[in-house]
């Protein structure tokens, strides 16, 4: 988000939920999410794969929501698959705000598959709700869990698609095939994707758990929690569960909430726009690393980043919650002074929380579950290793499919590990150790700078784009190598 | 929880009228704000703060990028800026024998790295004055064509103890309709103005910029205040890489065919033969910064600086896209008369380097030759200080 869009919400908000009565607030939530989500695909100057994109990011809402609909008894007499009066509405939002955003494309260009596309987007969209809904509850049951896996593995083909860089490319030079500027090569970037695409699958994975509400999810709830405004683009990631019956309850801008959203969101500019992009400018980049000279010049290029990625994406989150407070919704939090903990498990606890909540509910907990549950059951600190390790992996590979991003996500696998064997083995001598002040702060101190140091070295991988690259800084970071 | 409560933490107090009277408050202090800042003018403050020269080396040149980020370096307004972020600014050694090289972007070293400039090769010459001072030079150059702007640079540069200047000039830098244009000149519009005036110079200072009641609020001087913050950041890169330069582009080399054409480039109401009788160059200015530095009777080497000489088509009527043959000749004709009659060091170079040698425009030549430059300067320079 740029500094007016962000002036622009928060400007907006009081006109909103003093002008909107309470019940019309999540659908004038639905319009502007909508609106802003569509906005961010296509931008100023939308093209065919804008279009594509969109109608793709609609067709995922309106399968999964159509997943997470009740099924009734199960008779063929009782098919509870009829649309409601509300989903109806939400599906001609949805339909307008698509056929918008043709009508918008076609002022520019004079390529009629701008035009075409939402047309047959909205047809396909109306006869696919239309054929969904007269099919059996007991078919649609069966049908459901497969069509969730299958969305699942789609999603997951999006984002490897997105975040492979050679994909990426390949995905843009093909669609864009009607632009002639300057971007026309340039890989496909779809904004907020890997935001939106957790929280679908999120429902997807708690809809085959058997974890989602009963009563499922109307069009326009899940609309508004996939797609909503101030947590499109950097999140956090927030859960449906928790999202949908607060957004069923709207808050009213009260002047403790008016005054909580805007100073976070005043914070959160600062923290962006002032720190971040002021470190920025002078933050570990390659560039910057192969005109540096001095190992002392190095670590303080790493120290800036370090402080740099945090206040930037810090600041994002804390300008995300503000907004949320001030149209009525408690976001969760994102960061909680990552870099004054012992430990990196505690760091992790604080840092990107609601992406490492994710991946812990999601993946982590099922994948030791299935561990320890196999029947060739690996030894505990194998199991420990392996989860650890791969649910960091993961969460390395999120930020973009490259070696740096999987070598950094390993860097933290292999750091909770190690923390976690030390800990259990150092119980006692720890309690011992710390049972007086001077010693326990002694220790606290060392670790928080053995674990800020641990997560500073880590931004290495994250920063520069080849391993060689991460190798030789490491190297040079301690005094070998030229 | 994101430690942000401390802030907000008297839920309690927020009524509507609570957020009014914030909301007054607020507006009351950033108009009292901006209202002190228009008195007191802490610009002026700020910018001689600097973290150069005490945290981060002070820089060889002044600042000036056209690619700041790839330069970590800031075209700056504020000549008191600029100057406090130049190692000119550092307290004298003792036995040093301080020299400022002023002249435009050939001066500032334009495509070079701040080790391929002038000064630096003047400095690796090792010079010695006649009482045996060691001699640094002191790169005061500034990639725009105007004398106003050397004579701007060398008033401030005399404030740092300099014991002799050397002083590259052109033909181009001393059209008089050039001398105000330029952003330097517009950011310091009252000096300059004070200075035409002072002088009684010939330029019509109406055409720079007023500053206005708005211009001098915080929100006014917003871009300076970035600026200096950005520029105080660069120097944390300044420090780590000793770059201070990225060429954006190169932009090929100088025209080498010419055009079949006796004006003189950008100034096509010359006539032909008659460019020092129409008082269209700004001699009063040159004369002028020699009334400057006599005043504190530091010695000034002029030099007439290297140009490109083309050896293409009509090379016959004009030495390279911006001048014309006869106005070239006039020109220096008349600014060796100019300092024979005033007793002042001159050096001419014009024809000193082989074509092949420039770069991008008549003006820039190769690293190789530069410190060739400075071995025919050096000479002249003890000459003068002896």
């Amino acid at each position: 988000m740029t500094i007016e869009q962000i002036v622009f919400f928060a400007f907006a908000a009081p006109v909103f939920m003093w002008g909107v009565s309470a019940r019309m607030r999540p659908w004038g939530l639905m319009v502007g999410s909508l609106l802003a989500a569509l906005w961010w695909v296509g931008g100023t100057q939308v093209a065919t794969v804008d279009v594509i994109l969109s109608l793709l990011l609609l067709g995922l809402i309106v399968s999964v929501w159509w997943l997470v609909q009740p099924t009734g008894d199960h008779t063929e007499e009782n098919s509870s698959g009829t649309i409601t009066t509300e989903d109806g509405y939400a599906l001609v939002i949805m339909t307008s705000v698509l056929l918008l955003l043709g009508g918008f494309a076609l002022m520019q260009t004079d390529n009629l598959s701008i035009a075409v596309l939402p047309v047959l987007g909205v047809v396909t969209l109306g006869i696919g709700a239309n054929s969904l809904s007269q099919i059996a509850p007991s078919v649609r049951d069966q049908l459901a869990q497969s069509i969730a896996w299958l969305l699942i593995i789609l999603i997951i083909c999006l984002l490897v698609s997105l975040k492979l860089p050679a994909l990426a490319t390949f995905w843009g030079e093909l669609l864009r095939w009607d632009t002639t500027s300057v971007i026309a090569d340039s890989p496909i970037v779809w904004i907020g994707f890997s935001y939106v695409a957790f929280r679908i699958m999120a429902v997807l994975l708690d809809y085959r758990a058997g974890r989602l509400a009963k009563q499922g999810y109307s069009l326009r709830d899940l609309t508004v929690y996939v797609l909503f405004f101030p947590a499109f683009t950097a999140g956090p990631i927030d859960r449906a569960g928790r999202f949908i019956p607060e957004l069923n309850q709207p808050q009213d801008l009260s002047s403790a909430r008016l005054v909580e959203g805007s100073t976070r969101i005043a914070v959160g500019l600062f923290k962006k726009f002032v720190i971040a992009d002021s470190l920025a400018l002078v933050s570990m980049s390659p560039a910057l690393i192969d005109q540096t000279e001095t190992t002392l010049g190095l670590w303080v290029l790493l120290y800036l980043y370090a402080f740099q990625i945090y206040f930037d994406f810090s600041g994002y989150s804390d300008v995300a919650i503000g907004l949320g407070r001030l149209y009525g919704i408690t976001l969760p939090e994102n960061f909680d002074r990552p870099y004054i903990q012992p430990n990196v498990q505690q760091f992790w606890q604080r840092w990107h929380m609601t992406l490492s909540t994710w991946f812990r509910v999601y993946y982590f907990t099922p994948f030791s579950r299935l561990l320890i549950r196999s029947s060739y059951r690996p030894p505990q600190f194998v199991i420990i290793l392996l989860s650890q390790v791969t649910t960091m992996a993961l969460i390395g590979l999120w930020h973009g499919i490259t070696v740096n991003f999987f070598l950094w996500g390993v860097w933290h696998g292999v750091g909770l590990f190690l923390h976690k064997m030390l800990a259990d083995n150092t119980r006692g001598w720890h309690k011992r150790v710390t049972a007086t002040v001077w010693p326990r702060r002694i220790i606290y101190f060392g670790s928080v700078f053995v674990t800020f140091h641990f997560v500073a070295i880590g931004w290495v991988f994250f920063a520069l784009p080849g391993p060689e690259d991460s190798l030789t800084i490491l190297t040079r970071l301690f005094g070998v190598g030229g | 929880m994101a430690r942000w409560d401390w802030l907000t933490k008297h839920k309690d107090l927020y009524t509507r009228y609570f957020i009014l009277r914030v909301v007054l408050k607020a507006t009351g202090l950033f108009v009292l704000f901006n209202l002190i800042f228009v008195f007191a003018q802490p610009m002026n403050m700020i910018n001689d703060v600097t973290l150069y020269n005490t945290v981060f080396p002070g820089r060889d040149r002044l600042p000036y990028s056209d690619n700041p980020q790839a330069a970590y370096n800031l075209s700056l307004g504020s000549l008191d800026a600029m100057f406090a972020s130049h190692i000119i600014t550092e307290n004298p050694v003792e036995d040093e024998f301080r020299v400022a090289i002023i002249g435009d972007s050939s001066v500032w070293g334009v495509l070079l790295d701040n080790d391929q400039t002038l000064s630096s090769c003047l400095n690796t010459l090792d010079l010695k004055s006649a009482d045996g001072r060691r001699i640094t030079v002191y790169n005061l150059g500034y990639p725009v064509l105007s004398v106003f702007k050397d004579v701007l640079l060398l008033e401030e540069g005399l404030n740092y103890d300099l014991d002799a200047v050397i002083w590259l000039t052109t033909l181009q830098a001393l059209f008089e309709v050039e001398q105000l244009r330029h952003p330097i000149l517009n950011d310091n519009a009252s000096r300059v103005r004070a200075f035409i005036a002072e002088y009684n110079l010939d330029l019509d200072s109406d055409t720079l910029p007023e500053s206005t009641w708005w211009d001098r609020t915080i929100v006014g001087q917003r871009r300076a205040l970035s600026d200096w913050l950005r520029f105080q950041a660069y120097g944390i890169a300044w420090w780590m890489t000793g770059e201070d330069y990225a060429s954006a582009r190169y932009l090929g080399a100088p025209v080498r065919n010419l055009p079949d054409s006796q004006n003189i480039l950008n100034q096509p109401q010359i006539d032909v033969g008659d460019l020092i009788g129409q008082d269209v160059l700004a001699w009063d200015v040159l004369m002028a910064g020699y009334e400057l530095v006599a005043m504190r009777e530091v010695p000034v080497l002029l030099v007439n600086e290297p140009i490109y000489r083309s050896d293409g088509l009509n090379n016959e009527l004009r030495y390279n896209e911006y001048y014309p043959r006869w106005a070239y000749d006039e020109y220096r004709a008349y600014l060796a008369q100019l300092a024979d009659d005033n007793g002042w060091p001159y050096l001419d170079l014009w024809d000193s380097l082989e074509p092949a040698t420039f770069t991008d425009t008549p003006f820039h030549y190769e690293a190789d030759v530069v410190c060739d430059v400075a071995e025919l300067i050096s000479p002249h320079l003890l000459a003068m200080i002896d």
